[in-house]
């Protein structure tokens, strides 16, 4: 049975359906929208490095960058050239790797059922030969190459460096050179079995689109008829200290102008269900915007000292292994600003939140959320990222409305005084 | 969608009526000649008004009324169009039906919009000193920032390099070298002959009620009359008896190349079409033959690709590659650029160049923000009312023989790398 929810007032209409296979498929219905996105989400990221298959005998530990590796696989064929099969059916296709997942996406302005009967071919007949994955690998060395050249993701991973020990989050999503080395075809193959399930597996469609003919068409893919004997992988992590890892970093690097970021280590809750945890995210997201957002006497002041610019970004990642706070600002003046938020974020006991301007924020994030829908793709990837932890973004939007200033008074006293790394990336002297 | 154009007082106005999106979004747009001796002070004009109004003196202010309505947003910018610096605020305010409540917002949200424009706090008909400063210091650490991205600062070295003796060279979003020179008598003269001498035009697309939206506009955003002609096409150009080619020294781990082509075949140019099509089927789709070739071929690049910029004439191909393979890279772009001049091209292929460029036309009318950029440009260019069936009769209409012709008119104008120089070529 489809089930089909109209939300109110937003007037946004969402179709859900598990298929007998178990996939779990959600449709944005968009009528007069010429765009048509779909993303397939697979419960495979970065961060999923040791699993346990079923028996706790057999744990398996996965290369870094096996996930990524993977999603370059997935376009390996070698009957057909995937990608445009693709482009000759009007869709351009794409995937990315996150810490938590892989999306398979595509986009079209023709219908969706071609294009989607193609995706499930494509997983049903990836090519693992050796030769494949010799070329995938030479791509993405080019890859991590592209990315040493990228300053802020260095600083961001010079920063989860900084933070833990043993958590996966520090290693980068496309792993390096050595890990690569590592990682083959039968690794490979493995990974597949292993996450590439139906059963795990959702797949958000978002545009104007007949909900019934997709769910008839889904239930015909070879694919997706595809049954498991074997139990649910059990993602494990080592046990990680509630102290960082080193306090401060600092490098001299060839930038214009000093890079800072600041990391406050959180004790992860996962004791907490899905939606739990997506709707505390929510609240450190009012609580950071109260303290240092561009309304706060704390951002007046960094700006009056000069300490920070347009640049300045907070942030916070809430996740059943980890959970962090990320400062980030380009400044002339690195030390100054570095000490100042130190000074700032061990002093928040006393720290007072501000009502009106909670009010204000509170508003501000519905209007944001809101104004989401008026893209096709940014509104299928709220879409994704929320059905994957099967949380419904409708009723979480819903639920910013009910969050009060007492709320964020609760969580202002988990932030630790002591777990705070500060990365500082200094201008090389010329 | 419904579009009305109009004058409200002396102010040209165009419509676009439509039920698609939850917001509104709202243009004015101030326009003059982009010179050489406006740049920084346009380009800052809209962060000191954006900074603070009489009636809410601080861009915290700002920023506070604006999230009570719901996160509206307001946002001022300079862009260069031709030979026209136009500088637009947009603002995008959430539709008050989809609101819990519905509240009212709409009339607040112009009211703020009015301010910013035609109120601001002056003292004794200047701008503050602390703010003129404190934007100017921001901008130019926003500029500096670019640096950072290798991609980008290398577009511009290439741009400086390519249009050395062009307007195109210059950044509508501020020019660094300069910007300390910027006066504060400067933005106070640039601001009032914003307000007294610049063509003035509003845009706005949503669901909304024709006769309130005369009524916001005559009661909030009144302009003095102006008019005089601008030319929307970059028509500098220059003509090519020697190739150019320089390599900057970078201490990158990727090396940029950034290679630059003149046909001078613009917007309103009968082989306006071709040309489009022929860019997606060179280097702009994973379809197109500079990615397949030196990417999935000969494995020199991870990203390769082309653009073509139809207001200047001008096609560009960027690529990242391993230092020391720039001169094998450069050498497949123009063996790409010969086999398209002369060899084959299937059908099929120009059936998916046709195809992603009709994918790209009609999902761009899923945006509202691109739907008001299009109207506003064809509007400024034609006069008329764009149509989305006569863009893709036309780009439908183009042949095999039409693309090797724009094919054909491509020259050569400048090679730049970007990244570390081999040690054994230096020799």
């Amino acid at each position: 049975m489809m089930h089909k929810h109209v939300h109110q007032p937003m007037n946004e209409t969402v179709y859900r359906h598990t298929l007998n296979s178990g996939m779990r498929v959600e449709i944005l219905a968009k009528p007069g929208f010429a765009r048509k996105a779909a993303t397939l989400l697979i419960p495979f990221g970065s961060i999923d490095e040791l699993v346990d298959l079923g028996f706790a005998t057999d744990i398996k530990n996965f290369p870094q960058g096996t996930a990524h590796f993977l999603e370059h696989m997935l376009f390996e064929n070698q009957a057909k050239n995937v990608t445009r099969e693709f482009a000759l059916l009007g869709a351009s296709v794409n995937a990315y790797t996150t810490f938590n997942r892989t999306g398979v996406y595509f986009s079209t302005t023709n219908g969706l059922e071609k294009p989607l009967e193609l995706l499930f071919e494509m997983l049903a007949e990836v090519n693992f030969d050796i030769a494949s994955v010799d070329k995938e690998r030479a791509i993405i060395e080019k890859e991590i190459d592209m990315y040493q050249d990228d300053i802020e993701q260095q600083l961001y991973y010079d920063l989860m460096r900084s933070l833990y020990f043993e958590h996966e989050i520090a290693n980068d999503i496309a792993g390096t050179r050595e890990s690569l080395a590592l990682i083959d075809s039968k690794s490979l193959e493995a990974a597949f079995k292993t996450f590439y399930r139906p059963e795990m597996m959702v797949l958000t469609l978002t545009g104007d689109i007949d909900p019934q003919a997709i769910v008839d068409l889904l239930e015909k893919q070879r694919f997706l008829k595809r049954k498991n004997d074997i139990g649910l992988p059990l993602i494990l992590h080592k046990e990680e200290p509630e102290c960082v890892k080193s306090d401060s970093v600092t490098k001299f690097v060839d930038v214009a102008n000093d890079l800072v970021m600041v990391g406050v280590k959180l004790q992860p809750r996962s004791d907490l269900t899905p939606w739990e945890q997506q709707l505390l995210e929510l609240k450190w997201f009012l609580l950071l915007d109260n303290l240092f957002g561009k309304q706060s006497a704390n951002f007046e002041q960094m700006q009056k000292r000069k300490l920070i610019n347009n640049t300045f970004e907070v942030s916070q990642t809430i996740e059943s292994s980890f959970a962090h706070l990320i400062f980030f600002a380009e400044t002339n003046r690195p030390q100054a600003l570095s000490d100042y938020l130190l000074r700032s974020l061990q002093d928040l006991s006393g720290a007072t939140l501000d009502l009106q301007d909670f009010y204000r924020q509170r508003k501000k994030m519905i209007g944001d959320f809101i104004e989401i829908f008026d893209s096709i793709t940014q509104a299928n990837n709220l879409m994704s990222d929320y059905s994957l932890r099967d949380v419904n973004v409708f009723e979480l939007i819903k639920a910013v409305d009910m969050i009060e200033l007492d709320d964020l008074l609760k969580i202002k006293n988990d932030i630790p005084t002591k777990s705070i790394s500060i990365v500082q990336y200094r201008r090389k002297q010329k | 969608m419904t579009r009305k154009f109009k004058k409200i007082g002396n102010v040209p106005v165009q419509y676009l009526i439509t039920d698609k999106f939850k917001s509104l979004i709202v243009s004015i747009k101030f326009i003059d000649h982009f010179r050489m001796d406006s740049i920084n002070q346009r380009a800052l004009l809209p962060n000191v008004l954006t900074g603070g109004s009489r009636s809410l003196p601080t861009r915290m202010a700002i920023d506070k009324e604006l999230a009570s309505l719901y996160g509206t947003d307001i946002s001022g910018s300079q862009q260069k169009i031709g030979e026209a610096s136009v500088i637009s605020f947009d603002m995008s305010v959430i539709n008050e039906k989809y609101l819990p409540q519905r509240p009212e917002i709409l009339d607040r949200a112009f009211s703020v919009l009015s301010d910013i424009i035609f109120r601001p706090k002056l003292i004794k008909g200047s701008f503050r000193k602390t703010l003129f400063e404190q934007e100017k210091r921001l901008l130019k650490e926003e500029l500096s920032t670019e640096y950072h991205d290798k991609f980008s600062y290398g577009y511009r070295q290439f741009k400086n390099y390519m249009f050395a003796d062009e307007m195109f060279r210059f950044s509508a979003r501020g020019e660094l070298d300069t910007l300390d020179d910027l006066t504060l008598k400067q933005i106070n003269d640039e601001y009032l002959s914003m307000i007294t001498h610049d063509r003035c035009e509003i845009h706005v697309i949503g669901d909304f009620s024709e006769k309130a939206m005369d009524r916001l506009i005559a009661k909030y955003l009144q302009a003095p009359d102006s008019a005089f002609e601008i030319d929307w096409l970059d028509h500098e150009t220059r003509f090519v008896n020697m190739v150019r080619k320089q390599h900057q020294q970078s201490d990158m781990t990727q090396t940029r190349l950034y290679i630059g082509f003149r046909n001078n075949i613009r917007n309103t140019d009968s082989l306006y079409y071709p040309m489009q099509i022929f860019n997606i089927m060179f280097g702009d789709s994973d379809q197109s033959r500079l990615f397949q070739k030196i990417r999935e071929v000969d494995q020199l690049s991870y990203d390769v690709s082309s653009t073509y910029v139809a207001n200047k004439g001008v096609l560009f191909v960027f690529a990242g590659i391993d230092p020391g393979n720039e001169n094998a890279a450069e050498v497949a772009v123009f063996e790409v650029l010969e086999s398209m001049k002369s060899g084959f091209i299937g059908s099929e292929d120009l059936e998916l160049a046709k195809s992603s460029f009709e994918k790209r036309l009609r999902q761009s009318f899923d945006s509202p923000s691109q739907i008001l950029q299009r109207a506003f440009f064809h509007q400024a260019l034609y006069q008329s009312e764009y149509s989305l069936e006569e863009s893709l009769a036309k780009s439908k209409a183009v042949t095999i023989a039409d693309v090797r012709q724009v094919a054909s008119t491509l020259v050569l104008d400048s090679t730049f790398v970007y990244g570390r120089k081999a040690v054994e070529n230096d020799a």
